[in-house]
């Protein structure tokens, strides 16, 4: 048996994760994102999607209830909603709500706490969204992510799933970045 | 042809990169010639001032303020102020395995391919380019939080300033012809696009040109590397065997294979001549897991545990144990229980448990649905096993979340 053979032998036995490659293929990695704005100027009915979703304000007031929950909106705050979250907008009275929001399906968003610099102390699925107002520093990045992606999400760039990738892990970053400010209406 | 410019003494390592050095931002003033530097990973560089000249395996290439380069570990570079001028410029690494992480892929042959062939100045003048100093200023502001928000963050600016530069040196395809590059350019760009391949000096003579031999692609590679055709070939082929230390699980002997080494034992051994160390001392230096003044760093979470987290949110309501997992996934059960309590500090089955009393969650406040059937649609074998985890994991029974949520009451 030569040396090429001991190698094509431990290719063979790694090929044998074939199955989780295809699946990390189908499911995991970024197969589109979707990124848009618009206004909601009275309650909306519930939503449930499958996706990841970002959420950013950027101008008016209002109530964002969560899984029956209520969260103060106004303008820079941003919430990160995942898969479990069923949730509507209520906007103050006289107020227009606008909003610009952002979606990665589940299995992408997953991958992100796979980054080599994002530290899991324990993996967790969060009962109430992560929320917070965004300012400074922070606040310059979450915008810049949010047109990011809505210029990318409608670009003919050819790359443009991997510059949005980047987009959501600074979106990802900042809704994980202590300290967390709970909004919750009392 | 072009003359190479002729290096003037061996080049060094670790200037620009090394494991004290991820997501930092170098501000560095060059005043005279600096000696050739080459290194294990790639970096990039801004001029924020001065003007001069970067010579890379050869190449003379003028830059000036606001010009960006991205060096690969294929290029030994010098970089030369122009007379009576400083050189202000502004250096991040940029490692492969970052890029590897980004880029989705586990293995990839000849993946340095895509990247080296372009010309590795751009600027000073471009959309791109103005982006790309503004991602340089961002990432310098976010130097000063030492947080794992702000290092996830410079990653993706990392990431963000690679994709800008392919965007760019794309514009520069048709004008940066391969043909008119300096001979020893030449003979490293194309063993550095096929260094995995059985190449010899002479094969590679033969591609580049009828005229040449191995002799003259050794001498060319000597002059402008400072090493002859094995130990940078080697050199090559280590770099990218390194590239994939990160990913949990991958063996080196399968790294070795894909890498161009076709023994093992030669793999082992030019790697603890190149650096010092074995494959493995290597490897736990690359992570970091305290607060000692460098950036927190662990293993990329492998693809297994990804998926299989993956798999466990995409049937939830499915009876699911370690065996369906392992048919379905193709996973050992032993590594992918390892896997989770290393990397996500728990088990699939707190995992799987957590997914299903989310789900339930959404159900409980949402709908009318009686706690039985939601104990079923989410999954659990029983309303008593339902109510037993929701307890454990909420503090109070469905029945109670259901009626303090609708009230308005906080937990």
């Amino acid at each position: 048996m030569t040396n090429n053979d001991t190698n094509s032998e431990t290719l063979m036995k790694i090929s044998k994760f074939g199955e989780t490659h295809s699946y990390f293929t189908k499911s995991v990695l970024p197969s589109s994102m979707k990124a848009h704005k618009y206004s909601v100027s009275m309650p909306n009915s519930y939503i449930h999607n499958q996706d990841n979703t970002f959420i950013l304000v950027t101008s008016g007031t209002g109530t964002l209830t969560v899984n029956g929950l209520e969260y103060r909106l106004e303008p820079d705050t941003l919430v990160s909603l995942g898969c479990f979250h069923v949730y509507r907008f209520t906007p103050d009275e006289g107020q227009v709500l606008k909003i610009t929001e952002a979606r990665i399906n589940n299995g992408a968003y997953l991958y992100l706490i796979a980054n080599p610099y994002y530290k899991v102390d324990k993996f967790s699925v969060p009962s109430e969204p992560p929320i917070l107002k965004v300012s400074g520093l922070m606040k310059e990045i979450a915008y810049e992510a949010m047109e990011g992606l809505c210029a990318e999400c409608t670009s003919d760039n050819v790359d443009k799933y991997n510059m949005c990738y980047c987009y959501i892990t600074d979106l990802f970053a900042i809704v994980n970045s202590p300290p967390r400010s709970k909004k919750r209406k009392s | 042809m072009r003359q190479s410019n002729l290096l003037c003494e061996k080049p060094r390592e670790y200037v620009f990169t090394g494991t004290d050095k991820y997501l930092k931002l170098q501000k560095i003033v060059i005043s005279e010639q600096m000696y050739p530097v080459i290194e294990y990973d790639s970096y990039f560089i801004l001029i924020r001032n001065g003007s001069g000249t970067f010579i890379i395996n050869g190449e003379e290439l003028p830059v000036e303020k606001n010009c960006v380069a991205w060096i690969q570990s294929s290029q030994v570079l010098t970089i030369i102020p122009s007379f009576g001028q400083k050189l202000e410029l502004w250096v991040c690494a940029y490692d492969y395995q970052l890029l590897n992480y980004f880029v989705f892929e586990q293995v990839s042959l000849n993946h340095e391919a895509d990247i080296v062939v372009g010309v590795p100045v751009i600027g000073p003048e471009g959309e791109n380019i103005e982006r790309i100093i503004k991602y340089f200023e961002q990432f310098n502001r976010l130097c000063s939080y030492n947080n794992n928000y702000s290092a996830v963050v410079r990653s993706s600016i990392l990431r963000k300033i690679e994709l800008l530069y392919g965007r760019e040196i794309k514009k520069h395809k048709e004008s940066y012809k391969y043909k008119d590059l300096p001979l020893g350019r030449k003979v490293s760009l194309y063993i550095a696009t096929h260094s995995t391949d059985d190449i010899t000096a002479e094969s590679v003579a033969k591609a580049l040109s009828g005229k040449l031999s191995g002799a003259d692609v050794n001498h060319a590679l000597l002059v402008t590397t400072g090493m002859n055709f094995s130990q940078y070939v080697i050199r090559l082929r280590l770099v990218m065997a390194a590239s994939y230390f990160l990913y949990y699980g991958l063996p080196f002997d399968y790294i070795s294979a894909n890498s161009g080494f076709d023994i093992d034992v030669t793999f082992y051994r030019n790697f603890k001549k190149l650096t010092g160390m074995t494959p493995q001392t290597y490897r736990s230096k690359m992570l970091n897991s305290k607060n000692n003044g460098r950036v927190y760093r662990k293993l990329i979470i492998s693809e297994a545990i990804i998926s299989t987290v993956s798999y466990l949110y995409e049937n939830l309501a499915e009876h699911i144990d370690v065996n369906t997992i392992s048919k379905e996934l193709f996973i050992s059960d032993s590594l992918m229980r390892k896997q989770f309590k290393d990397y996500l500090h728990t088990n699939f089955k707190n995992v799987l448990a957590l997914f299903r009393i989310r789900y339930a969650e959404a159900l409980l406040t949402t709908t009318d649905m009686p706690v039985l059937d939601i104990s079923i649609e989410s999954g659990f074998i029983s309303d008593r096993t339902f109510s037993r985890t929701f307890c454990d994991i909420n503090g109070i029974s469905p029945g109670e979340f259901r009626k303090r949520r609708r009230e308005g009451k906080e937990k």
